[in-house]
């Protein structure tokens, strides 16, 4: 959203959008400085830290927009019927993953009563359509894409069990927050602003509804109509506000990735962290941008 | 005999050498490859430019080519929320 409404700004493209069909293949990349900043799920972020890769997160990519999905006929009515069946995440390193934990425990159930098999999120909906998996659980728009395809339900939505949910993160080189600070302010704002956007009040609906266009045909190489229904039913599905990475989101996620052992310590939330971006872009506004409109401010 | 053999291979190098190579071709089979020819490179300039309009992302490579302080961030992301 952020690329394409500021195409049409003064200052014209604020970076480079690059699409990839994995995080590992983003971990790598970051790595290699090929990219220097990156979209991940936040434990994967947290982890790469921990391992001592000079990145830090410096924003959020929105809150919610992941769910637990089962086959619509099938037999998992409940949590609890999951008891024994395959669940499909995208990464060990994930939020969805985490969910899953939190649910387990919020049903009296551990770890050994479900089965976690990492797949990509691309693949998740035919795995499930296909009886390959139980259920999966994976951000937006996969949900909704099983959902839409008419065999899949959502067995729950994370906010159920995490209130605050946070799932994708972005993701700098240190080397890039110390020597180019300004152009990382650049890059928050305008995301900030893209997310009072998305959130602008009377304007929310057709907002997601034209971003679910423009999305869907030039960024994510999807239908439109699967990213309205992820954006739209209902309209608080995926939000865009507060993106501000607050410390109690990730220590929360930290205490979980060490409990779940995917972490060996507990790291300060200062070593993966810089607030001093969302703080930046706190007095930001809402794009001026409708459908149609040859400038943006 | 040898005299005769030399004789004929004389003659058959001063012909090869002098006849002009199109000689073998008529002049409808001429027209017939130069449009073969142009096909062909036509076909090549048009997959090539294709392929440079939808395959190569000129944005990055301008990008990359600019000094490090006006260099935009690459941020790479997937199509997942």
């Amino acid at each position: 959203v952020t690329d394409y409404i500021s195409a049409y700004s003064q200052g014209g493209h604020l970076f480079i959008p690059r699409l990839f069909q994995g995080f590992p293949e983003i971990k790598e990349a970051l790595m290699s400085n090929k990219m220097q900043a990156a979209f991940m799920v936040a434990p994967m972020a947290i982890a790469l830290r921990a391992q001592g890769v000079p990145v830090k997160i410096v924003y959020l990519g929105h809150r919610y927009g992941s769910a637990v999905v089962v086959r619509k006929d099938g037999p998992v009515k409940s949590f609890a019927d999951l008891r024994g069946r395959i669940v499909a995440i995208p990464s060990r390193f994930s939020d969805e993953r985490l969910i899953i934990f939190r649910a387990l425990a919020a049903n009296g159930m551990s770890a050994r009563d479900v089965r976690m098999i990492e797949m990509a999120p691309p693949d998740v909906a035919g795995a499930l359509a296909a009886g390959a998996v139980d259920a999966f659980s994976m951000g937006e728009p996969f949900p909704s894409q099983a959902e839409m395809a008419g065999f899949g339900r959502v067995l729950f939505h994370a906010r159920q069990y995490w209130p605050d949910y946070i799932s994708c993160v972005l993701v700098v080189r240190q080397d890039v927050i110390d020597n180019k600070p300004e152009a990382v302010q650049v890059l928050v704002d305008g995301i900030a602003r893209s997310g009072l956007w998305l959130e602008e009040k009377e304007r929310a609906r057709q907002h997601r509804e034209h971003a679910a266009d423009f999305v869907g045909r030039y960024y994510y190489r999807q239908n439109p109509k699967l990213l309205r229904w992820a954006l739209l039913k209902p309209i608080d599905r995926v939000k865009y506000e507060p993106l501000s990475p607050r410390r109690a989101d990730f220590e929360l996620i930290v205490r979980l990735m060490v409990s779940t052992g995917v972490l060996d310590r507990p790291i300060p939330f200062e070593e993966f962290v810089d607030t001093r971006f969302a703080e930046g872009a706190q007095g930001m506004t809402p794009w001026k941008y409708e459908a149609g409109d040859t400038n943006a401010e | 005999m040898r005299f005769e053999v030399r004789m004929k291979n004389e003659e058959a190098i001063l012909t090869s050498s002098f006849e002009p190579r199109t000689s073998n071709f008529s002049r409808k089979e001429v027209i017939r490859l130069r449009r073969i020819g142009f096909g062909i490179a036509a076909w090549v300039v048009a997959v090539t430019a294709a392929h440079f309009a939808l395959n190569v992302n000129w944005q990055v490579l301008m990008n990359d080519r600019l000094p490090e302080a006006k260099r935009k961030l690459n941020v790479a992301y997937i199509p997942v929320t």
